[in-house]
């Protein structure tokens, strides 16, 4: 009975472990965010809302007290500049596109970004505010993504 | 008499240069719609650079630009990003990886006013749209510049100004800068420029 017992214990033990490792697996997926003084990093920005979404690139810079980071539109027009200081792990909001610079947008706001810069330095790219229904996502676009084309190529000319 | 005498002078030469001025602004004005009337169609390569002034970085961005008389864009971002806007009558269709959504511009007027803008801009039409710009012309041997200022509220939230790059001999958009309220600042070049040649109807598709 007490081996049956062993048994039972270490069998559970072993599959205990195995979701942990397998939930590690699905959270950890890609680098976590970069620590040495002025490391910057890239990423493909969504955010999805119930009503549609927004999307972009996100800078993120690491300097001396924060991480200050810019999101901005395909376009080019910057829509959120922050700031993340990691030991107190407050947001700071510099500035919000006037179309969400509302102080209950604001406040929503800051709020995700604490979970996401959080997530993003344990290396996954997303979080859901569960009580607005809204998925942030950041992944690292890579050097490669930086690559050109070559210009000309591929018109849509009839000839 | 002396003093009567140089007052009439200084007078005249101003009223002159104004003249001049006002002149050649017409003159800038009528080359750029008479370049804008005569564009059926026109497509090119364009490389856009954002310049961030907080973290002194910038991004580029390369992509293609369709336009066809009078309601056809098609502006597509083919790098490090895959994105197109498409415009097409009264339907937008904006398209990012796996994701397409269709947008009725007629019941989004700020849908309605961007997409307006922006192609009044690519052709230079927006230089005499008073509705939506304050303009102020200059000239240098190669260009003339356009210095755009918005006068619509939402626009005004968004850019200082606008300034477009002519080429002289075209009269064609070659360069635009977005200059934000905060300072960061958007350049988009345009390179490869086709005008006048057909243009497959599937690049305007909005499904």
């Amino acid at each position: 009975m007490r081996k049956y017992l062993l048994l039972i214990s270490i069998l559970l033990l072993s599959l205990a472990s195995l979701t942990v490792q397998a939930q590690d697996s699905l959270i950890v997926q890609q680098a976590p965010l970069l620590d040495s003084i002025g490391c910057k990093t890239k990423y493909a920005t969504t955010i999805e809302l119930s009503k549609g979404y927004l999307s972009g690139i996100t800078i993120m810079v690491r300097e001396a007290d924060v991480y200050h980071g810019v999101l901005f539109n395909e376009f080019g027009i910057t829509a959120l500049e922050f700031t993340y200081q990691p030991q107190t792990k407050k947001v700071e909001l510099i500035e919000v596109i006037a179309m969400l610079d509302k102080w209950y947008i604001r406040r929503v706001l800051k709020n995700d970004l604490q979970h996401v810069m959080e997530n993003l330095m344990k290396g996954n790219p997303t979080y859901k505010d569960e009580k607005y229904h809204i998925s942030y996502k950041f992944s690292v676009m890579s050097n490669d993504e930086n690559a050109s084309i070559k210009e000309g190529e591929n018109d849509a000319t009839e000839e | 008499m002396k003093k009567l005498l140089l007052i009439l002078v200084v007078f005249c030469i101003t009223t002159t240069t104004v003249s001049a001025q006002a002149v050649s602004e017409a003159k800038i004005r009528q080359q750029i719609e008479a370049a804008a009337a005569s564009m059926k169609t026109m497509q090119c390569d364009f490389v856009q650079t954002k310049f961030l002034r907080m973290l002194n970085d910038k991004m580029v961005s390369r992509g293609k630009m369709y336009y066809q008389q009078s309601d056809k864009l098609r502006w597509e971002y083919t790098s490090p990003y895959a994105y197109a806007f498409v415009l097409n009558g009264s339907r937008v269709l904006i398209s990012k990886g796996n994701r397409n959504d269709v947008i009725n511009v007629n019941q989004s007027k700020f849908f309605k006013e961007i997409a307006r803008i922006m192609m009044n801009s690519v052709v230079g039409k927006a230089l005499n749209d008073k509705r939506d710009f304050k303009v102020s012309l200059s000239s240098s041997a190669t260009e003339y510049v356009a210095t755009l200022y918005p006068q619509q509220k939402q626009m005004q939230q968004m850019f200082q100004k606008i300034i477009l790059h002519f080429n002289r001999q075209k009269a064609m958009v070659a360069k635009v800068e977005l200059i934000e309220k905060r300072g960061d600042c958007t350049v988009i070049e345009m390179m490869n420029v086709k005008v006048n040649s057909p243009i497959n109807a599937k690049v305007f598709t909005v499904n």
